[in-house]
């Protein structure tokens, strides 16, 4: 099964996990409408993903169940119980699809008859919304979805279309123009627009809906639509209905894609026919398929689907060098009696009918972009001017208008036009400059005409080969191979899963060694031969060794330069400071400082959050500087080194500082402190407060660092690796801040405490020590058990208290308690005995227990078992 | 090495993108919702966002709008791709600030060429 | 008055506008057998268009102008529009 379909079969069940918890829920409530909304995305994204298989029951099925899900959410149908029992057989039935694909990777045919029998059940309940939909359907955007429609030209009509085009290899476009009902009074006239169409092939005007009877017919409400093909280019077309583009749909098509047979169907079985006809058509012995195809041809009536295939076949063979693909896709056709797609065949890149037939590409497209580019092009041209016409905000003009320019940039680099830059360059300029578009307007206008042009010259010349090489270089794409790329090759690329994998595996290498000192223990107590216990213990000591040596192999290969995040600093340091009339100078050190990979990635986003921090309210704007004496330019030093076992980063700036008497006030009016501890607190400890969640120093929230997302959260996600950050403001003259991580995050080293007999793993860098108390050393402040550790009142908490355990009375014997620091703050805590620390691989809780948060994870031990790491924070 | 930003909620989703436009050789990250989107967008720099319409928390249009009055990331191209048989208003993407609107599913070929198009990387 | 209308016949000159959709409508529903004629029409409006389809009018002569008669004819046929003479087949 692919990686793809497995993730949405489990992505799917979750969601549908969800969904029947939620509408069982909304059967006791329904009017909660957040488990509506909830119920509804879950459907919506399993909709959604669905798309990407080649599984239309689910699709239409979850598709109608949405479609009362929205319907219900908003209030359209009223609530009634029997919905619930028919969404609920509806997801049941989804859920055993979802069964089926999973054993079978696809469908058996013949489903789809049931997803809409089930469908329309549940659309019974929105029937009078569903006419509305077909209204606002028609009243969009016109698309095609499909090329069948160009059946309904005769036959004839089309065949002399398709020679022609075949033979000066001009451009053809479909279009489908669906006119606004009130457009006559704008007026508009449509079918005038649609005579103007440049090289007008074939044109079919035909009613949006059923011909209303005279007497009731309204002359001024539009209700047609025209559809057909010109032979010209897309652009031509989008140039002449650039006013209304939310109202037509062009698409640049290839000559095979008139071939849609058309006649009375017939029974009989051609599977044996289009099986030769592949083979021969594979072996490009065009011969050999014609010959076919004539001895076939008079079996049929001329007026039967068959028979206007086989002729279709025969066109396309007709050609010097038939289209292969073509070929295959209309013989494939044969078998079910079906319209070739050839739509999905104009989607087919080049590269497939290249590999398929090499020698069978016409010289004229190779020399040129090929079909695919070209439509993408031209659509990519055509949509950015039509955003043009559409109105914006004042405050995103200038972002529309800048991010049309980098796709015309980025998309004429890819077309090989570098010619065309520098021009789209000094547009850019004047329009940002003058705030008037047309030069943009023109400037998409020529650019279609210039491609149209490019390809034309390039059909051309075409004849006389030395001109055509020319041509041929200054309009495809040269492979380039620089130096630095023959470099990286040597390189091995290793997919991060199977060094993840790699990763697990010596985990479990070291869990599973640890099993040894057990082995040798009970070697020496139950069996009693010691000699055995030694040369075990010997050869755990080798293995430890080599474990260890694995471990630290596979980290080096997980290990990164830190300056992979530091690549992005520049950057955002000039755009704003750019944005806020500053000047800063960044100045990087460390960039080869290594860490693991996992870390580096969670040091990214705090990083960022802190420079911007910097930037928007550290450093001062230029004239405040001045007068403070500083220089015009500030600095902001980023400083990366190995610090034992760990990673620091120093972000210093010289900035005003951090302001400890605003924060204060700041944490007093949240409510965070009381005057007398703001009072009592030192301004170290103050500037502390900036991590507190909930507090953002600056007075008024900037549109730079100030979206709600605080300084808690870098505090929150530093945490989370185990890391530690602290802050130091200088007044006047800058603030230092400096996170320190560990190397690697794969071992974790836990004490282990016993607890109801079980073993309990809390992480060792919590832990401070370890003190056995005589229950008299205990008393209590504010109902508040203490004790005193070396003059220093310290809160006692109890872990069986905590995790909700009976606490057997302990008399007078002394309690093991674990003295722990959390946040700062030591902390005793009373387990039922201690035991050894040791290294082990924690892994996250998942699934249902993914929210017991007094849990970091588990750990596998030696022997086997399983063991629970607290998460110290979260229990107190 | 290219980077894209697809923003969908849809895990299977944002996997398929992953895979068609990894193989050619894009890096690709990715936000479940618009508003991680727009956080992202914000910290990193990318050449190319995909955005689906129909989000929790904050959807396309919104992340949209918001992309095009940052000046930071403004000049970005996006594309967006609405959810498999929704009629959506191709207008409305253009308007938000989309440069290009796609129905979904879009095939493989045809999102590793637009995408290509769209950053400018050469064709192979 | 680009349309004259004579008994059972309507007389369709020069180019139609959407004026003229209103008053052709109500005179088609008045009409058993309504003809029309487009001999000297050079273009009609949409609307105008629009009413003839519904009707299902007949045509008596069509339009001199080649490129008009060539889309007119064929829609209001209800065949579709034949593009250059048929080829060789």
């Amino acid at each position: 099964m692919t990686p793809l379909l497995a993730q949405f079969i489990a992505e799917s069940r979750e969601q549908l996990e969800m969904t029947s918890a939620g509408l069982l829920a909304i059967e006791s409530n329904p009017n909660d409408l957040d488990k509506l909304n909830e119920i509804f995305r879950a459907v919506h994204t399993i909709k959604g993903s669905s798309g990407l298989f080649e599984i239309r029951p689910v699709t239409v099925l979850v598709h109608a169940a949405e479609d009362l899900l929205d319907a219900l959410r908003s209030q359209e149908v009223e609530f009634d119980r029997s919905m619930i029992d028919l969404l609920l057989d509806a997801f049941d039935q989804v859920n055993q699809w979802l069964e089926e694909l999973e054993r079978h990777e696809t469908l058996p045919e013949g489903l789809e008859s049931r997803a809409r029998e089930l469908g329309g059940q549940l659309r019974a309940f929105l029937n009078h919304r569903q006419v509305e939909t077909v209204n606002e359907e028609t009243l969009t955007a016109p698309t095609f979805t499909e090329l069948d429609w160009l059946g309904q030209f005769p036959e004839h009509e089309r065949a002399a279309l398709y020679s022609q085009r075949v033979a000066d290899e001009g451009p053809l476009t479909v279009f489908r123009y669906i006119p606004d009902a009130q457009c006559f009074f704008s007026g508009e006239d449509p079918f005038y627009q649609v005579r103007q169409i440049p090289g007008l092939s074939l044109l079919a005007i035909v009613p949006t809906e059923p011909w209303p009877s005279l007497a009731e017919m309204d002359a001024y409400h539009c209700i047609l639509r025209f559809e057909g093909i010109a032979s010209a280019a897309h652009g031509e077309l989008a140039e002449l209905f650039r006013y209304v583009p939310e109202q037509t749909a062009l698409l640049n098509i290839s000559p095979e894609a008139l071939a849609v047979p058309v006649g009375r169907p017939d029974e009989t079985v051609h599977a044996e026919f289009v099986n030769e006809g592949l083979t021969l058509a594979n072996q490009e012995d065009w011969a050999g398929l014609r010959g076919a195809v004539e001895g076939l041809r008079d079996n049929y009536e001329p007026e039967t689907w068959m028979a206007s295939a086989l002729r279709w076949l025969q066109r396309l063979l007709d050609s010097a060098t038939p289209d292969l693909t073509a070929v295959c896709r209309l013989l494939e056709a044969m078998r079910t009696g079906q319209s070739p797609d050839w739509l999905a065949a104009l989607a087919q890149p080049l590269a497939q009918t290249a590999d398929a037939a090499p020698a069978s590409a016409p010289a004229s497209r190779a020399l040129a972009l090929t079909a695919e580019e070209e439509s993408a092009f031209q659509r990519i041209v055509a949509e950015q001017a039509r955003s043009l016409t559409l109105p914006t905000v004042p405050e995103s003009w200038s972002g529309r208008i800048l991010s049309i320019f980098t796709c015309l940039s980025n998309v004429l680099r890819y077309v090989q036009r570098a010619d065309l830059l520098e021009e789209l360059e000094e547009t850019r300029e004047t329009v940002l400059d003058t705030h008037d578009i047309e030069p943009l307007k023109n400037l998409l206008g020529h650019l279609v005409d210039a491609e149209d042009a490019a390809a034309d010259s390039a059909q051309e010349l075409s004849d006389s080969p030395g001109a055509a090489t020319e041509v041929f270089k200054a309009i495809t794409p040269t492979e380039t191979t620089t130096g630095s790329e023959k470099q990286i090759a040597k390189i091995l690329k290793i997919d991060q899963h199977k060094v993840d994998r790699l990763m697990d595996l010596i985990g479990e290498l070291v869990v599973a060694k640890n099993a040894l000192p057990y082995l040798a223990q009970r070697a020496e107590k139950i069996y009693g031969v010691r000699d055995m216990a030694r040369e075990i213990k010997e050869q755990y000591a080798v293995i430890n060794r080599i474990a260890q040596d694995l471990q630290g192999s596979i980290m080096q290969v997980r290990m990164m330069p830190v300056g992979q995040v530091f690549q992005r600093f520049p950057r955002l340091v000039r755009d704003l400071s750019k944005k806020l009339d500053k000047k800063i100078q960044l100045i990087i050190k460390g960039e080869d400082t290594e860490a693991d990979k996992n870390i580096i990635e969670t040091l990214a986003d705090p990083l960022i959050h802190i420079l911007r921090n910097s930037i928007d309210h550290g450093i001062e704007p230029p004239e405040e500087r001045l007068l403070a004496g500083k220089a015009e330019e500030g600095a902001i030093r980023v400083n990366a080194y190995q610090d034992n076992d760990s990673v620091a980063i120093e972000i210093n700036d010289d900035g005003r500082g951090v302001d400890a008497t605003a924060v204060k006030n700041k944490a007093v009016r949240r409510g965070l402190l009381t005057e007398e501890q703001a009072e009592a607190m030192t301004d170290h400890e103050a500037v502390q407060l900036i991590f507190a969640p909930g507090l953002s120093t600056a007075e008024q929230v900037s549109d730079i660092s100030g979206r709600g997302v605080g300084m808690d959260v870098v505090r929150n996600s530093i945490d989370r690796v185990g890391g530690a950050v602290t802050v130091n403001s200088r007044r006047g003259a800058g603030t230092d801040i400096r996170l320190t991580l560990p190397l690697s995050m794969a071992v974790t080293h836990v004490m282990a405490v016993e607890l109801d007999g079980k073993l309990l793993g809390i992480p060792m860098d919590l832990v401070v020590e370890t003190v056995r108390l005589p229950p008299a050393a205990l008393f209590s402040i504010k109902h508040r058990e203490t004790f005193v550790l070396r003059d220093q009142v310290v809160p006692l908490a109890r872990l069986r208290r905590l995790l909700s355990m009976d606490e057997p009375a302990t008399g007078e014997a002394a309690l093991a308690t674990l003295v722990v620091k959390v946040q700062g703050e030591n902390i005793g805590l009373v387990v039922d005995n201690f035991r050894e620390g040791m290294e082990v691989i924690l892994k996250p809780m998942e699934g249902v227990l993914g929210s017991l948060r007094q849990y970091a994870g588990t750990a596998l031990l030696g022997d086997g078992s399983v063991m629970l790491v607290i998460n110290i924070k979260e229990l107190l | 090495m290219k980077r894209v930003l697809v923003i969908d909620d849809a895990t299977t989703v944002r996997m398929y993108y992953r895979q068609v436009l990894e193989a050619q050789g894009f890096a690709v990250e990715e936000a479940a919702n618009g508003y991680e989107g727009l956080e992202k967008a914000l910290m990193e720099s990318f050449d190319l966002y995909i955005v689906d319409i129909n989000m929790p928390k904050m959807d396309g249009y919104t992340l949209l709008r918001s992309i095009r009055q940052e000046p930071a990331i403004c000049a970005t191209p996006a594309i967006m791709i609405s959810t498999e048989g929704q009629v959506q208003d191709a207008n409305a993407a253009y308007a938000a600030g989309a440069n290009l609107y796609f129905n979904k599913p879009v095939k493989p070929d045809v999102l590793a060429l637009t995408v290509r198009m769209l950053t400018g990387e050469k064709p192979t | 008055m680009p349309i004259e209308f004579m008994r059972n016949v309507a007389s369709l000159k020069g180019v139609c506008t959407v004026e003229e959709a209103e008053p052709l409508l109500e005179w088609l529903q008045d009409q058993q057998r309504a003809k029309v004629k487009l001999k000297e029409c050079t273009h009609i409006h949409t609307a105008v268009l629009q009413v003839l389809l519904a009707a299902k009018v007949m045509i008596t002569l069509p339009p001199e102008d080649p490129d008009l008669a060539r889309w007119l004819i064929s829609a209001l046929r209800g065949a579709r529009t034949p593009i250059a003479p048929p080829s060789s087949e």
